[in-house]
Order: C-alpha cells, then structure tokens, then sequence
C-alpha cells in the first residue's frame, strides 16, 4: 500500500474561481503545470454541483463518475450517493416524491454499469425511520457529542457525578462506558480509546436527543440502525459481512475483474430495487452507523475501532488536529493508507455527492466530488494523488 | 406600550410586536420565551465569522428564534423567519450555560444563530454571568436596534459583528424588510466606541462594486481598522438558485479598497486566499486561516508578539 505522498492535491472550484492547495498543508500552489491539474479544471468547471437538496445532484453523480471514467478509465471506482438521504432528512417527502428519487438513482446506475462494463457491488446502507420521540436532554446540551452525518449515538467527555446521574435515569437509550468498551473490544488501541466518550449512549430506533441538523434544520427522518443491509453484485463471491465488502471487492480485483463499489445512502431493504443478499452490519453489540463509519468500514474491512476517524468527535480536541491536511476534517493523525484506492498495482478512483469522506476514506489516485458544508454547497473538489 | 429594543419601537399594546417575541407585563417590556436557547454548539470562532476576537478558540455558539428582519437571503430563515412549530427550545438557566461553557474549555458564549435584539433581556443577563465567571461575551447583530439598545450591547459586548447588508434603503426595504440603513451605520459608531467591531457584507448581486465603495467610505470614516469580511452569497431561503458570483470583480476591488481599510476578507468559500491577516504595515501574514467552504475558516498559525506583529512590531487589533 502506497503513503499520501506529500505534494498531493486539491484543486477547488467554487463555481467561478479554482484554486489549487498541496493537500498536507493547504497552501495555495501558483501556476500548477500537471497535466492532471490542468485536465481536471476544466472538467470541474463543465460539472458544477447542484447542491445537496437538489434531486439534480443523482444524476450530477453518474455523470461525474462517466467523466471520471472517460479520463481515467480506472480498475476500481467508488462511488458514493448522499442526495437520498439529505433529502430525506430534511424534507418531507411524499412516498411518490421517494419513489421517483429511488428509480432515479437505480436507473442511474443500471445505465452506468450497462455502458462502462464495471463489476457492481452495490450497498444500500439503510433505510430512514420517522423519529418516535425527541428524548428531553435534560441540560445536557451542549456537552452531548454526536457521531457525524445524525445522531444514532451520543457521547459525553468527562462527565459530572451530575450528569451521570441524569444518563442514568434516561430512557430510551443505551449506556456503554467506556471501561466497557474496552472490556467488549480488547482489540481497541489506547489511542483509539482516548478518543471515545467516557459515556457513549445508544439510542433505541426512532428516538434521538435532537431534531435539529445542521444549521438548525429540523429534522424529519433519521437513518436507521440497522442490523443487516442489502447487498447487490454480479460477482459469483457475496459479502456477508461489512467488513467483508472490501475482501469482494479485492479478490475480484485480483482476478483482473474492473469492479465499481457503489454505496447508497439512506436506502435500504424497503427501497433498494436489485435482487439483493444480507449483508451483517454489527460487530458484537456495536452498529455500524450510516455514514464515516460505514464508508470506512467497507473500504478498509477494519473494525470501527480501527478507523482513523473518532467514532464521536470531539469539536475542542478535534480543532487541535485541524493544522495538518487542513482539508481533511475529523481525522486523526494518519489518513487511511490502507483504503482500496491505495492498491499499487490499480488504477483507482471515486466520485460522490458525500463530500469528504468519497477521497478520505478511498484515498484513491483520483477523486472527484461536490465540496459541501452544512448543507451549502460550495463547488466541487478534485484529488489528485499520483495517478497512475 | 412600545418596545424600546430595536428601531421598530413596536406597540405592545397590539401584540407582541414584529419579531413576536415580546409582551408588556406591569408596564415592562419581558420575553416571551426567556432562556429558551436553540443549537447549543461549541464552534471555532473563526466560523461566525469573528478573525479579531479570541484567535484560534472555541466559543459556545447559541441562539434563540425570530428576527425583526425579513432577509430574503437569510441563511437561517428556519429558525429566524419561518420557524418550525416542531422546533423545541431549552431551557438553560445564565449560569448553568456559562458552566457548560467553560466545561467545553470555550473562550466566550456568541448569540450567533439570529437576531441578539429579539432576546435582549436574555441576552444581557448571560453577558452578565459571563463576565462574572471570566467569561467573554460576543454577538451577531443586523444593527438595527435603537440608540439605547446599542449603547447596551456596547456596554456588555466583548465583540460584536453586525452585518451591514448595503448602503442603501431601498435594498433595506425591498430586501432585508427594514425601512433604512441609517439606525444600522448609527449602531456601527456606537459600537466601535468601546466594543470590538467586526462588518459582514454578503455579496448579494444587488451589491455593486458602486455600493461596496460607499461601505468602505463609511467603514473608513468609523475606523479604517474595523475588520470587514466579504462574504459570498448563498442560495437560501427566497433566493432558492445560486447566484453566479463575479470573483474578478471581486478580488479587483479586494486589492484597492485594501489600500483604504487595514483588514479586508472575502471568504465562504473553499481554498480563499483572502482570509488571513496581513500587517499594515510590513504586508507580512500575521494570522494565516484556511477556508473550508460555507461559512467555515479555520486557524492555522500566526506571528504574533501579544497583539503586535512579529516582523515590524505593528499593532493588530486583537480581543484576546
């Protein structure tokens, strides 16, 4: 497996000026002569990102990941698709208003894989669930910390007696210290430890401690902790576990086999539209939630307490790790050089509407995706990582 | 009775005036909903954005609801204009908020999420417990506040960043739903008098290059020291399609009206080269940030020697 070597790049355009940063440091890089740099600027600027909570952003995917093809013409591409569950969160959709989103999304890819010829492995991460009840915080806010992309866990750093008491008298979720976690992972490195939250609480289906979203949307739907997922491939060898998604994909890599990884969000047994297998989504009592730690977990096949990213970060510890790859929200000290995108002997690549987390997680040769935060739509990004 | 809050001066009398969020009981003026907070959240300062106050720091990020503007462009219009009946709001007493604060290791608490003149009150008895425990205090403002409602803030405010949308009326009513800019550029002078001022523009596309130059005028007249941040516009709310943003325009004009106004920024936007802090002096980078798009620019280093700069000893207006 390949390091992140120190002169990759991001190229932002913010749909009318593009900039070019090294990737460790987030310098500006002037006058940029790679030919990739050049290429990519102006494919970036023919593809500008029609925002989040635009049903355009589906079709703006697959027409990236034909870009991305075109140019690269990679062996793996990950693909990933959040327009679902951002429009699901906030809005309230009508089941006809789903409906058509879904067919649009499963078109988009029955006509991708029928022109470019890819291996598909594709994963619903999961359905949404209306929310039940909204658990009173009882003054705990603003010390509660959530795992990113909503709220199926919460975390409390260093806790009061006080605000144990409270955890322990609440309903609706459950309660795992951290000396627990410990105990049921002994696997899990002191570093990795260090970063969990001395209470991580589990919520039940459909409760949470907060509707509000990002910028204070008011949440409508939350993803589902779910059990098992579906699964749709074409190759003869299914994943049964997450963490044996990256083993399929692998093994088919090795055969010679071109294999596009493609993960939904928000959509799960009720709207996925392939003939699908269950795939396990927990290890021991733990679930992966949708989002980082799905998307780490099936790239890397690693538990979650191997990722290199805090299952709940905390924002004053988090913003101390901010002045190296400036870029790179969230992560710990190293990025994943172990995700798919670093095979050696592989041309790889990815593209999505998951802003982030698409080039993080993959750490492929080169990545394309929409550059967003808190649901405003930037521009897009390009990663540049030595292709091939 | 009227409010005597913000410029409207509403009639209690006839309810509970444009922002909803006052009453008269036994001849004062009281709050609905006191001490009801919505999104609690400790944010980089940089964020909101404040570059001058409390550098590379978390605050405790915090609002209410409702505004006494109508900004067909507000970026928060969910909670400020057409609040969601579902939305609960919590209860945090002054004390127990600035005890979560400090448990957070934030610097200061900032009304961040809408207008600080709808929960004044509120407000200023946060301020209060704040400064009690050693605390600082900031706030996001439209301005649009009477004379006595600023000298208030002003009195009680570590830092305060008002949003100056335009120079001209007809953009305040046709646009923002507030009668005219004057009471806004009389709280700016206010407010620099003895608090920490920071301006915001958003780069709507009614504000020209023509406009620009008129706040600039202004700002200079106040005090060529008043950190100004450009800041490109959003699709939200009404304006439902991005606008196209001219950033030649833009950054053309960065480099003259630097020439007027120490500190000038364009930002909310990914990979801006026009967030960090430059000397007046000696044009060396005494503060560098990265802007990760949205709203959100980040610390990365500085050179600094206490407020002044490192390379020729320049002072920089700092609240630290």
């Amino acid at each position: 497996m390949k390091e992140c070597p120190a002169m990759a790049k991001i190229i932002f355009d913010a749909n009318g000026w593009q900039s070019v940063k090294d990737f460790e440091t987030g310098e500006t890089i002037e006058n940029c002569a790679d030919k990739h740099v050049q290429d990519w600027k102006k494919l970036m600027a023919s593809l500008p990102y029609p925002g989040d909570t635009s049903l355009e952003s589906i079709d703006w995917v697959f027409r990236s990941a034909r870009a991305m093809h075109s140019y690269y013409d990679p062996e793996f591409l990950f693909i990933s698709i959040a327009t679902p569950k951002l429009m699901k969160t906030n809005e309230l959709m009508t089941q006809a208003d789903i409906d058509a989103m879904n067919r649009q999304v499963f078109d988009g890819i029955d006509s991708f894989i029928g022109d470019t010829g890819y291996e598909p492995i594709v994963v619903g991460m999961g359905d949404m669930i209306k929310i039940k009840e909204i658990i009173p915080h009882q003054g705990l806010a603003p010390r509660l910390c959530f795992t990113s992309n909503y709220f199926p866990y919460a975390g409390i750093f260093d806790p009061t007696d006080e605000e144990r008491r409270i955890v322990e008298n609440m309903k609706h979720i459950t309660v795992h210290t951290k000396e627990e976690l410990r105990h049921d992972f002994p696997a899990m490195s002191e570093d990795y430890a260090s970063w969990m939250p001395n209470l991580l609480l589990m919520m039940e289906e459909g409760y949470t401690f907060t509707n509000e979203g990002n910028r204070g949307f008011t949440i409508k739907m939350l993803p589902k902790l779910t059990r098992e997922f579906p699964v749709y491939t074409t190759l003869e060898e299914k994943p049964t576990h997450i963490l044996n998604i990256r083993v399929t994909a692998d093994h088919a890599l090795d055969a010679g086999k071109r294999v596009a990884l493609i993960m939904m969000e928000s959509t799960g047994f009720e709207d996925f539209r392939l003939p699908y297998t269950k795939v396990d989504n927990t290890h021991e009592w733990f679930i992966y939630d949708h989002g980082n730690t799905q998307y780490l977990a099936a790239v890397r096949g690693k538990p979650f307490y191997e990722n290199p990213y805090p299952l709940i970060p905390e924002t004053r510890r988090i913003m101390h790790h901010l002045k190296r790859r400036p870029y790179s929200l969230g992560f710990l000290a190293d990025l994943p050089h172990d995700g798919i995108g670093c095979r050696p002997d592989k041309r790889t690549a990815a593209v999505g509407s998951r802003s982030g987390i698409t080039h993080h997680a993959v750490m492929p040769d080169l990545a394309f995706e929409c550059h967003s935060r808190e649901l405003s739509p930037s521009g897009t990004l390009v990663f540049i990582n030595n292709p091939k | 009775m009227n409010c005597n809050f913000c410029e409207f001066c509403c009639d209690l009398s006839k309810g509970s005036g444009i922002c909803k969020r006052y009453k008269e009981e036994n001849g004062v003026v009281v709050e609905c909903e006191p001490f009801l907070w919505t999104a609690p959240d400790p944010v980089p300062v940089e964020t909101l954005p404040f570059f001058h106050a409390v550098p590379d720091s978390l605050v405790l990020r915090i609002g209410t609801r409702s505004c006494n503007a109508r900004c067909d462009y507000c970026i928060n219009s969910h909670l400020s204009i057409e609040d969601d009946k579902n939305r609960r709001l919590d209860y945090i007493s002054p004390e127990k908020l600035v005890q979560q604060a400090i448990m957070l290791d934030a610097r200061a608490i900032v009304f961040a999420m809408n207008e600080v003149t709808v929960f004044l009150p509120s407000a200023i008895a946060v301020a209060d417990a704040a400064h009690r425990a050693g605390l600082m205090i900031g706030c996001l403002t439209n301005g649009f506040c009477t004379e006595s409602t600023a000298r208030l803030l002003a009195g009680r405010m570590d830092f305060i960043n008002v949003s100056l949308k335009s120079s001209r009326d007809d953009f305040y009513r046709s646009k923002l739903g507030l009668p005219k800019v004057q009471p806004v550029l009389r709280s700016i002078r206010i407010f620099a008098e003895s608090s920490h001022v920071e301006i915001v523009t958003p780069l709507a596309n009614e504000v020209t290059t023509e406009v620009l130059h008129e706040i600039a005028a202004f700002i200079e007249a106040v005090d060529c020291r008043i950190p100004w941040h450009l800041m490109r516009l959003f699709a939200a709310y009404k304006r439902e399609t991005p606008e196209s943003h001219d950033f030649d325009a833009s950054i053309h004009f960065l480099g003259e009206i630097r020439k007027k106004l120490q500190f000038v920024y364009f930002g909310s936007f990914p990979g801006s080269n026009w967030v960090d802090t430059i000397c007046p002096n000696c044009g060396g980078k005494v503060i560098r940030r990265i802007s990760i798009g949205a709203c959100r620019t980040q610390f990365a280093s500085s050179r600094l020697t206490g407020h002044c700069c490192s390379g020729c000893g320049t002072p920089i207006p700092l609240v630290q």
